[in-house]
């Protein structure tokens, strides 16, 4: 049965603050700026503002925060820890909070000054007592380990992840603010430093700034805004662990809970889906959440992501700005997955617009491959 | 060594009693009374079926490398000097799996698969860490005379 929400209620304004270098801006400062922008796009006044959401590895009370620094003072607010993914899972509890009648105007946003800060990676995780004694790289030797027993068991290849790289390269090079833009070879990937075996430095994602700001709000009062509304049809999220160690199949994540849910929301099944936005923090994501959403079988998505498939012209679009691996990945990438879905949806996405894009798929990623947040977007209420 | 330098998680209640087992030597995990589980990490409750009734038991160290990464850039203070060395998923006989250092091992060696047993590890502030090494090194060991304490 679809959602009762479905079309329910629309994305009406995105915008971004920072990207790949934000110098002179603090984390809080660019989810400010990202914030004013999306406004503006969309002819909202701040005072329109009654929910707030973000979460945030600098801010203990982030959505506190963004509000002082904003001067919002929202009747709703929502701070889910679910790393990366949270803010397409925050789409849902939008339109939930609204539907629940606890806000009207959905403000999420998110900002890190994750390269300024000379790459360090900002956390506020405890030290996990049974794996921070063994000195795994956090969160890359979690993925790493994920890739190797992939490859064990079904034989992917690091040539087959490289081809990922490559691909989101081809797309981050038809984006004119992508951080990333040198044309780089399957040979280049698996030649570059390794850095936690089987992934090689561009196996994995850049470390840049950036903050990011998205709207919701009911798709009936969207359609008296200036900007082309993009209507939430499904939005499903979930977990499969903490600790790497406590991953039960260490080749199965949350988008094979999380993707059959948000196609059933939706109403709409995999050849309806124009692109797909999948977390590509690291190469590997990308073959097991095109497994685990359905796309192919389970071990067939190094031969599925191989010949340049998601590339451009490729034939399967896939990570359509250059993403984590070449666009920006300002420590969470989720809610700059959702940007991009809006501005392919919109048509706005210039030399790198997906023809004819009316349904997109945006899949996050929180933590160790621990949580996902799969959500289904389209350009008509449907 | 740069061990001295290593993070020291705080341990609080059954963590602490985990790494009190390693102290003595003894890897433990904690078996359900009620539905029969095997649990790592030690819990409260059983992830299982919730029951309370969780006892610890003695682990008899042996299991197989279930995935494993070669880390070569220090993930941690401390490891700079032991760059590439190895990060591993052990999975044990008693079916729970642990995170490990692969050690008296080159990095090379190690594959999904490879037999392996637990050996212990000390580490500043009385802090003793289960790590696991391939199980034909402990034969070679055994025959050189030399003691099952692990040596790092």
């Amino acid at each position: 049965m679809s959602w009762p929400l479905r079309g329910k209620y629309a994305i009406v304004a995105v915008a971004e603050a920072g990207v790949g270098l934000a110098e002179g801006r603090s984390p809080a400062g660019l989810m400010a700026e990202a914030a004013q922008r999306a406004l503006v796009e969309a002819g909202l006044r701040k005072q329109d503002v009654d929910g707030l959401f973000s979460t945030s590895a600098y801010y203990y009370m982030p959505a506190m925060t963004l509000g002082e620094y904003l001067g919002i003072r929202p009747r709703h607010t929502d701070t889910v820890s679910l790393g990366g993914c949270s803010f397409v899972a925050m789409l849902g509890h939008a339109c939930a909070a609204i539907e629940a009648g606890l806000c009207n105007v959905a403000l999420i946003a998110y900002g890190s000054t994750q390269r300024s800060d000379k790459g360090k990676l900002v956390s506020m995780s405890e030290i996990l007592p049974y794996e921070v004694p063994y000195g795994p790289i956090w969160p890359t030797s979690a993925y790493a380990l994920i890739a190797q027993r992939h490859m064990a068991q079904y034989g992917t290849t690091s040539e087959q992840l490289a081809e990922v790289a490559v691909a989101t390269r081809k797309w981050a090079m038809l984006t004119d603010n992508a951080f990333m833009r040198e044309p780089i070879t399957v040979e280049d990937v698996v030649r570059s430093p390794m850095i936690s075996s089987p992934l090689h430095r561009l196996d994995c994602c850049l470390v840049t700034d950036g903050g990011g700001a998205v709207v919701v709000m009911a798709a009936d009062r969207a359609r008296r805004l200036p900007t082309r509304p993009v209507y939430v049809w499904g939005v499903a999220e979930g977990f499969t662990h903490r600790n790497i160690s406590a991953m039960t199949d260490m080749t199965v994540s949350a988008a094979a809970q999380t993707g059959p849910r948000a196609f059933e929301m939706a109403g709409v099944g995999h050849g309806d889906v124009d692109f797909c936005e999948i977390y590509d923090s690291f190469t590997i994501n990308v073959p097991i959440v095109l497994e685990d959403l359905g796309f192919c079988k389970k071990g067939e998505g190094g031969a599925f992501v191989s010949g340049q498939r998601t590339a451009p012209g490729g034939g399967f679009p896939v990570n359509t700005n250059g993403a984590g691996l070449s666009y920006t990945h300002p420590g969470m990438l989720g809610i700059f997955l959702v940007i991009e879905a809006v501005r392919q949806l919109r048509g706005e996405a210039g030399r790198r617009q997906v023809s004819d894009a009316r349904v997109g798929l945006v899949h996050g990623i929180g933590g160790s491959l621990a949580a996902g947040a799969t959500a289904i977007l389209a350009n008509d209420p449907g | 060594m740069a061990h001295d330098r290593k993070p020291v998680p705080t341990l609080r209640g059954e963590e602490r009693t985990y790494f009190a087992a390693a102290a003595g030597g003894r890897l433990v995990f904690q078996r359900c009374g009620e539905c029969g589980a095997a649990i790592f990490y030690p819990r409260t409750v059983c992830p299982n079926c919730l029951s309370g009734e969780l006892r610890f038991e003695d682990s008899t160290g042996r299991g197989v490398v279930y995935s494993f990464t070669v880390v070569y850039r220090a993930g941690a203070p401390g490891f700079e000097d032991e760059v590439p060395y190895t990060v591993a998923i052990v999975e044990l006989d008693e079916g729970f799996r642990v995170m490990a250092n692969i050690v008296a091992c080159p990095p090379e060696r190690v594959r999904v698969g490879l037999p392996v047993e637990v050996v212990f590890e000390r580490r500043p502030d009385d802090l003793v860490v289960p790590q696991f090494r391939p199980r034909e090194e402990a034969a070679r060991a055994a025959a050189a005379g030399s003691p099952g304490e692990g040596s790092r």
